[in-house]
């Protein structure tokens, strides 16, 4: 008996044992593809672009820190170091700036920008709409990727630091995918300007391919308008301004007039989808939440509803400075003094200006109370829960205004510079129309006029995070009295750092000078 | 029991002879660990009667009535005269080489005496591991064997314990030994996502008869691919035949901090506030504005309209509230446990049960376990015996809202750092702080009331485990025997985490909760066909083949879900929103041929060969298989001639071994490459390229040679066993950093060589033998171990691992590699530091860092036990220690910043720079970073020397006279009290310096004490 059991067990073993070995040692992952062949559908393109958006919700790129950092860095900011975040930031410490993230971030996406690009003309029954959506789509973000990352690491044309130059960011057009290409890949910074070619190139055909002009929701994704707008954008950083101009004519012409009135003005940023919006970085479910330490509505906020001082919701790490609440036309009870903004904060008066009305005191929930920025406030319906714009149509206008007032300019128009400007003061304005203010701007003289447009950039995109690239754009000193010391554009402090262990590990990658 | 049973035994014997002419004599011989001692030689001095005893070491022997004396030996044994004082004796023969007749496992049910074995493994015993207040046994290894380093993560109780066996050879492979527990290869995950948990932390340490560390390559080669960093084989209690034993251990105790930290009051933190805020503004210390702005930050009412005067007194008025003092408690520890054992000679059982509950100075973190084991072999017939060994456990840890890091609501993180003027409660009793309430929060960062936090918010894991084996043997014929052997290791861990809708992570949600579920599926089976034969007398040759198969299948689900009813609720079937679902599955296959031989010639020539084909569905498809071998030697020098006589050298043993072994400890998947989930954006849910392929990966090798010296002297009254290795590994499996802008930022990858030298030590002696039973004993045994640990190639001829430059060529694997601080400038009180150059500035830059020393592994460690015996009390007194390494606590950094956002060491408040012209290391107080420096944060000073020697354990026992118990019907009673890490020599200024990693908010180790009792019956 126990023998015919010993046989019966011994011959199942050895028969598993003699079983092919190979076999026996097969396992695949169950959440994760082959690489080889992930991209050789539709739905996986589209889940491939889909996944490079969802790249730049990270707290580090517009979930918090291409904007926030950025007010924090410019004179936009002071801390309140109610929770401790941006305060190294607002004092412009040594290495207190944009992270690494974007860097990293942004190379992963454009490699699989370039791997996606690369695989759609393979794929079978392609359209050629849908290939120009996609391809549209890609090329846009691979611009936006490139523009973000040389915004952050590298001087902008027009306004280099020569000696401190060490060019742009490596541009990267193929996709890698094998490992023995990855372990030899040393590159070196291209100059600048190759950069930036690089990126009109991509935003170009980028326009090209995209058809539509989004509004509302489809604004959470690349389009026509976005391509032509960031066009503008890019185009005013590297001082082509006659190219900044046609492409925000065109997109001006191309969208129509989606600026808000004064009457609209404060619902526009209390609605999901920013009316004004070209583009946004969409925030949509719980789970993409940033949350209570890091979002834009932490950062700047102590309130959980605009008007509401008795729910305490974020830290309000961020708030204004005492120039930009002058610009805001905001004055805080008992003059606008640093000793004053340090005690619990009171407005005493504010003027005409509608787009003060997104910024009032906070709770006292943690610590004094200070005039706080109320554009991020739960817009998507749940706190800390906020769509980003990055480009809003009234931006469009302040660039076609710039571009044409500006001394030396190829397209210097004062004339129609003025329009641009009237036409969004008097949507900000309630009794801009007749105005000391009117009169005053129709008189200005070129300088006077570019300071006014300069000086309405700054109120219209307050806490967008567009203010310190203004400055670095221009090649001016950071101001940052009477908060903070000032930043001079000769300081090292401008440029951000990139990833060390990457510089570390490839001679022929030189890192910012101070780093 | 037994032994009553054996006595009465021989009465019986006695009794029926005693009428004759001449008496007879009976007796038991066993060894100093009770074993019985079969064909030991008995004679009578002076006499040529003799005998010898039988396989249970009994024997009996007529004598005349003048025989005074019995002379008893063995081989291997000390021989001793007997003074025949009744007609029942109960001789102990002390082992000549020391523990040379203790019997050693080598892996797949094999065991041998170590007097035959030629490798380097050492054995710790059930009495080196019982009663002591561990909730795993890897803890209790502390100390007790030479070149296994054993450290805590931290204090959680069941947590994660890094055990080092000569060094470690990889750079981002896993460095664990191998865990066998009766045969059955454990998975070391830790699938616990809310707490931390321990392999090993289902078996109670109790249950353990001996553990094997398995510490050089020839011998580990058999368990080949999983055999780098060394094996450790548990093996827990048997039944023996005989009647039931019983044995009762119950042991109670409390666990205490070990040190509160010693932060400023309100006033100096007033004060270190005061000069930050106004040294940041270039302003005079005792600006008034300050004062005020410092006074408002701590919330004093009207504080911004203050006069100097008025700003003073409301300064020196502050309370200090000792949060410390809030959070830490006294925790308790229990353990009652229950085992049966007996048998007959066809079947043993061994069945225990036990319960253990363990808390510690932290709220809520605890442990709390139910355990059952049987152990049954039958031998089915002559030929055929079966065997299972089953282990069923669970338990529950209940976890705070943190169990490290730096979150405001980690209690063991916040406790020093809350700013000491903001109140526990409020004045009615209600939590001062909290969400919902007029004032929200605390001030400062640390802003959350963390008793509140703690008290409010739950969280647990819940593991439930079954190890479980079934064996069988059929001897096939006297020298051939087939083994086979399945292990099943099943895991279900469970989680949830309660953000309580009262508290300030759960507020603004109404609720969070997380929950958690994973479960492990390790099947292990194997199959061998043993030989053993021994030709002529001299000639003894045991040989093995087998084949091996594992798989391993880990899956599990997350789901998280807000907007609660009210805060009773807490079950995701209430939740508003549900957030998210996660799902995954993960695994890996292994199999494998193996076989070795080993040759014996008489007890004096030693040599035996292994080797191993493996495969492990872990590398890519070319390389999944390696080959593994090795070889091994010994020479019992003392057997031969011109030792056998020797008084001084009772025992000695030249032993050599080479062999490899591998490490497949990464990523079931790191080979391939992969898309993974990318994220959703837009409503839609994206892939991600996640993962570049490397289909070369391929095993990381290891390679040890062993040189191995057992020396007895005196009669084994001294023993020294050597060992010196060197154990290079190469291809060494790596996350080699890319360029991160080929669009990844690492690969899995084989690089270069590492490697682990070392020598080990381990000396015992019976410093004070007792003339007589019962008399004075003091035994010691003192290990010692010294392992240099080098990379010692890369690749490319790179002499610093590109894109990670603490991966150096020549230095330690972990390292200390930063910028050297320089203390402060006299002058301005700001932090200096030093350049590439040696020149003071304050400003480093990357190319300033250096190496500073070894951070993870410490090169010198070792271990001190004595014990001491009178009668029935004894003394057992354990040290370990460690030197040679550096660490940084993250808990310390925090409290040593200079900007005030959370409370001060005292230290800080002390040494401040003030006044120029001061002579310091801790630089002026500011809230921001003074321009253009790199400030004081970093760098050199916040690593320290890690050395320790602490009192690990200390216990005194009494055991009650057998006469005195018996009347009780009991067979052993013993009486303990323990005291663990009683005391320390450190100068380690944080909570305690017993720590892997960064200590930011982990919870620390406790002092413990605790009194049990121990009977049989």
């Amino acid at each position: 008996m126990n023998k015919n059991i010993f046989k019966i067990f011994s011959c199942c073993f050895f028969a598993f044992a003699i079983m092919s070995c190979k076999k026996q040692l097969e396992i695949a992952p169950r959440q994760s593809i082959d690489a080889a062949t992930a991209l050789n559908s539709k739905d996986a393109v589209e889940a491939s672009i889909t996944a490079i958006y969802a790249r730049f919700k990270s707290a580090r790129l517009y979930g918090r820190d291409l904007i926030a950092v950025a007010e924090a860095l410019s004179d936009n900011g002071v801390a309140t170091n109610k929770s401790g975040r941006l305060l190294p930031e607002a004092q412009n410490n040594q290495g207190a700036t944009f992270t690494t993230a974007i860097w990293t971030s942004g190379y992963g996406g454009i490699n699989q920008i370039n791997l996606t690009l690369e695989a759609i003309p393979k794929l079978a029954g392609v359209t050629s709409v849908e290939a120009d959506r996609w391809q549209g789509q890609l090329l846009f973000l691979r611009a936006l990727s490139y523009f973000e990352m040389m915004k952050a690491y590298a001087y902008i044309p027009g306004a280099v630091v020569t000696a401190q130059d060490r060019g742009g960011v490596p541009v990267i057009t193929k996709g890698i995918q094998t490992a023995d290409f990855a372990l030899t890949f040393l590159p070196s910074r291209p100059p600048i300007d190759d950069v930036y070619k690089q990126i009109v190139d991509d935003f170009t055909l980028a326009n090209a391919k995209l058809l539509n002009t989004a509004t509302g929701v489809a604004t959470s994704l690349a389009s026509k308008a976005a391509a032509q707008a960031m066009l503008a954008r890019v185009n005013l950083y590297t001082k082509n301004y006659s190219e900044a101009k046609r492409w925000a004519d065109s997109c001006i012409t191309l969208v129509g007039s989606r600026l808000s009135t004064t009457g609209s003005y404060v619902a526009g940023w209390r609605a999901e989808h920013h009316p004004e919006a070209l583009f946004q970085i969409r925030f949509a479910t719980a789970t993409e939440n940033i949350g209570v330490n890091e979002s834009l509505q932490t950062s700047y906020s102590t309130l959980v509803t605009p008007g509401n001082t008795t729910a305490t919701g974020g830290f309000g790490d961020l708030v204004p400075s005492i120039t930009l609440l002058n610009d805001l036309g905001i004055a805080l009870t008992g003059g606008m003094t640093i000793a004053n903004f340090s005690l619990p904060a009171s407005i005493a008066t504010r003027t005409t200006d509608v787009r003060n009305l997104v910024f009032e005191p906070g709770t006292s929930g943690r610590g004094n109370a200070k005039v706080e920025c109320t554009k991020f406030l739960g817009r998507s319906g749940v706190i800390n829960l906020d769509n980003v714009p990055v480009i809003r149509i009234a931006e469009v206008y302040l660039i076609r205004a710039e571009v044409q007032a500006t001394a030396g300019s190829s397209v210097l128009n004062l004339t129609n510079a003025l329009a641009d400007l009237k036409a969004i003061k008097s949507r900000r304005y309630t009794d801009y129309t007749g105005s000391a203010q009117e009169i005053a701007d129709n008189a200005a003289p070129q300088p006077v006029l570019f300071d006014e447009i300069f000086r309405q950039r700054r109120i219209e995109l307050a806490f967008e995070g567009q203010r310190f690239f203004d400055f670095k754009r221009l090649g001016r000193d950071l101001v940052k009295a009477p908060h903070y010391n000032t930043v001079a554009f000769t300081d090292t402090r401008i440029l951000a750092p990139i990833l060390q262990g990457d510089v570390d590990g490839n001679p022929n990658l030189k890192q910012n000078l101070g780093y | 029991m037994r032994k009553t049973l054996i006595l009465l035994m021989c009465s019986f014997f006695a009794l029926t002879q005693v009428m004759a002419q001449n008496r007879t004599v009976t007796g038991t011989i066993t060894d100093s660990k009770g074993n019985p001692v079969e064909k030991a030689s008995v004679t009578v001095k002076g006499s040529s009667v003799g005998t010898s005893s039988n396989t249970a070491g009994i024997f009996s022997i007529t004598v005349s009535e003048t025989a005074k004396i019995l002379i008893v030996s063995s081989v291997d044994m000390v021989t001793q005269e007997v003074p025949i004082t009744g007609n029942i004796l109960n001789i102990v023969l002390k082992d000549k080489g020391g523990n040379l007749q203790e019997v050693v496992v080598t892996g797949y049910g094999a065991t041998r005496k170590r007097r035959d074995e030629a490798g380097a493994i050492t054995t710790i015993s059930a009495a080196q591991l019982e009663n002591k207040p561990n909730i795993s046994v890897d803890k209790g290894l502390q100390g007790q064997a030479a070149g296994v380093l054993v450290q805590a993560n931290n204090g959680i109780p069941g947590g994660a314990i890094n055990v080092r066996i000569r060094g470690a050879g990889s750079l981002n492979a896993g460095n664990s030994p191998l865990y066998i527990v009766d045969g059955i290869q454990l998975n070391n995950r830790d699938d616990a996502g809310f707490t931390q948990s321990n392999p090993l932390a289902f078996l109670n340490p109790d249950d353990i008869q001996s553990l094997d560390v398995i510490k050089d390559a020839a011998s580990a080669a058999i368990y080949g691919s999983n055999a780098a960093n060394g094996v450790v084989i548990i093996t827990t209690k048997k039944g023996r035949p005989g009647k039931t034993k019983f044995s009762l251990n119950a042991y109670n105790g409390q666990a205490t901090i070990l040190k509160k930290l010693e932060t400023t009051n309100s006033q100096q933190y007033y004060q270190l506030r005061l000069e930050a805020t106004s040294n940041a503004s270039s302003l005079p210390i005792n600006t008034l504005s300050s004062k005020r702005t410092v006074l408002t930050e701590l919330r004093v009412p009207g504080a911004s309209g203050f006069t100097d005067n008025q700003a003073d007194s409301a300064a020196a008025a502050l309370k200090t509230y000792d949060w410390q003092d809030a959070v830490f408690r006294t925790g308790n520890i229990k353990n009652y446990e229950l085992s049966a054992s007996g048998g007959n000679e066809k079947t043993t059982f061994r069945v225990s049960a036990n319960i253990t509950k363990q808390s510690t100075t932290i709220t809520k973190a605890d442990f709390n376990r139910a355990g059952l084991r049987a152990d049954l072999t039958n031998k089915a017939t002559d030929k055929l015996t079966i065997g299972t060994s089953i282990s069923l456990s669970t338990f529950n840890q209940n976890t705070p809202f943190a169990v490290s890091g730096s979150f405001l609501g980690n209690p063991a993180f916040s406790a020093a750092g809350i700013i000491p003027a903001f109140p526990i409660y409020n004045p009615d009793g209600s939590y001062y702080g909290v969400p919902g309430t007029a004032i929200a929060n605390l001030g400062g960062t640390l802003n959350q009331n963390i008793v509140q936090v703690n008290d409010y918010n739950s969280g647990f894991n819940r593991t439930n485990q079954l190890v479980g084996n079934f064996n069988l043997d059929y001897k096939i014929n006297s020298w051939l025997t087939f083994k086979a052997f399945t292990g099943l290791d099943y895991r279900l861990v469970q989680g949830k985490i309660v953000r309580d809708a009262r508290t300030a992570d759960g507020f603004n949600f109404k609720g969070n909760v997380f929950v958690q579920s994973n479960w492990n599926t390790n099947i292990n089976t194997y199959g061998t066909l043993n030989f053993i034969k021994t030709i002529g007398d001299k000639h003894k040759i045991d040989s093995r083949v087998g084949y091996e198969y594992r798989q391993e299948n880990n899956a599990g689900i997350t789901a998280n879900g807000q907007g609660f009813p009210t805060f009773q609720f807490t079950s995701l079937q209430n939740a508003a929103t549900p957030v998210a679902v996660g799902e995954f599955f993960s695994g890996f296959r292994r199999n494998a041929v193996f076989g070795d031989l080993n040759y014996n010639y008489d007890s004096k020539y030693i040599i035996g060969v292994v080797g191993r084909y493996d495969g492990s569905s872990r590398f890519g498809s070319g390389n999944q298989y390696g080959l593994f071998y090795g070889v091994k030697g010994a020479w019992n020098i003392d057997r031969e001639n011109f030792l056998a006589n020797s008084k001084t050298i009772s025992a000695l043993r030249l032993r050599l071994s080479y062999g490899s072994t591998g490490n497949d400890q990464i990523g079931n998947f790191d080979a391939l490459g992969l898309f993974g989930g990318g994220g959703i954006y837009n409503g839609g849910a994206g892939i991600a390229y996640s993962q570049l392929a490397n289909p070369n990966l391929k095993w990381e090798t290891t390679t040890l040679s062993n040189i191995g010296i057992d020396l007895g002297l005196f009669n084994s009254r001294a023993n020294i066993t050597a060992e010196v290795y060197n154990k290079q590994t190469k291809d060494v499996l790596i996350n080699l950093p890319l360029q991160s802008t080929t669009g990844f930022t690492s690969i899995a990858y084989n690089v270069g060589k590492t490697e682990n030298r070392g020598i080990e030590m381990e000396l015992k002696g019976d410093i004070i033998q007792a003339k007589r039973t019962g008399g004075f004993n003091w035994n010691a045994n003192f290990n010692f171990a010294y392992n240099a640990q080098k990379v010692k190639a890369l690749y490319g001829g790179n002499q610093i691992l590109p894109g990670d430059p603490t991966i150096r060529v020549g230095e330690p694997i972990s390292i200390a590699f930063t910028q050297r601080y320089a203390g402060v400038n006299p002058a301005t009180g700001r932090a200096m530091w030093l350049d590439t150059l040696g020149n003071l500035t304050y400003s480093v830059l990357p190319k300033d860092r250096v190496v500073i020393g070894p951070t993870l592994l410490a090169p010198y460690y070792g271990g001190l036990s004595n014990t001491f015996t009178y009668k029935g009390v004894s003394l057992n007194v354990l040290f370990n220690y460690e030197y040679g390494r550096y660490t940084s606590d993250g808990q310390i950094n925090f409290l040593r910043e200079s900007s005030g956002r959370i409370n001060f060491l005292t230290d800080i408040y002390q040494n401040r720079w003030t006044a120029p012209g001061q002579l310091t290391s801790v630089p002026r107080q500011n809230l921001a970073t003074e321009a253009k420096s790199t400030g004081s944060a970093g760098g050199s000073r916040t690593f320290f020397k890690a050395d320790y020697i602490r009192l690990r354990n200390l216990e005194i026992a009494y055991n009650f006279p057998t006469e005195a118990i018996s009347k009780l019907k009991l067979s052993n009673a013993r009486f303990y009290v323990q005291g663990t890490n009683l005391w320390t020599y450190s100068d380690w200024f944080s909570y305690d310096i017993e720590f892997v990693g960064v200590a930011t908010g982990i919870i620390p180790q406790t002092r413990n004490i605790t009194v049990g009792l121990q009977v049989g019956f």
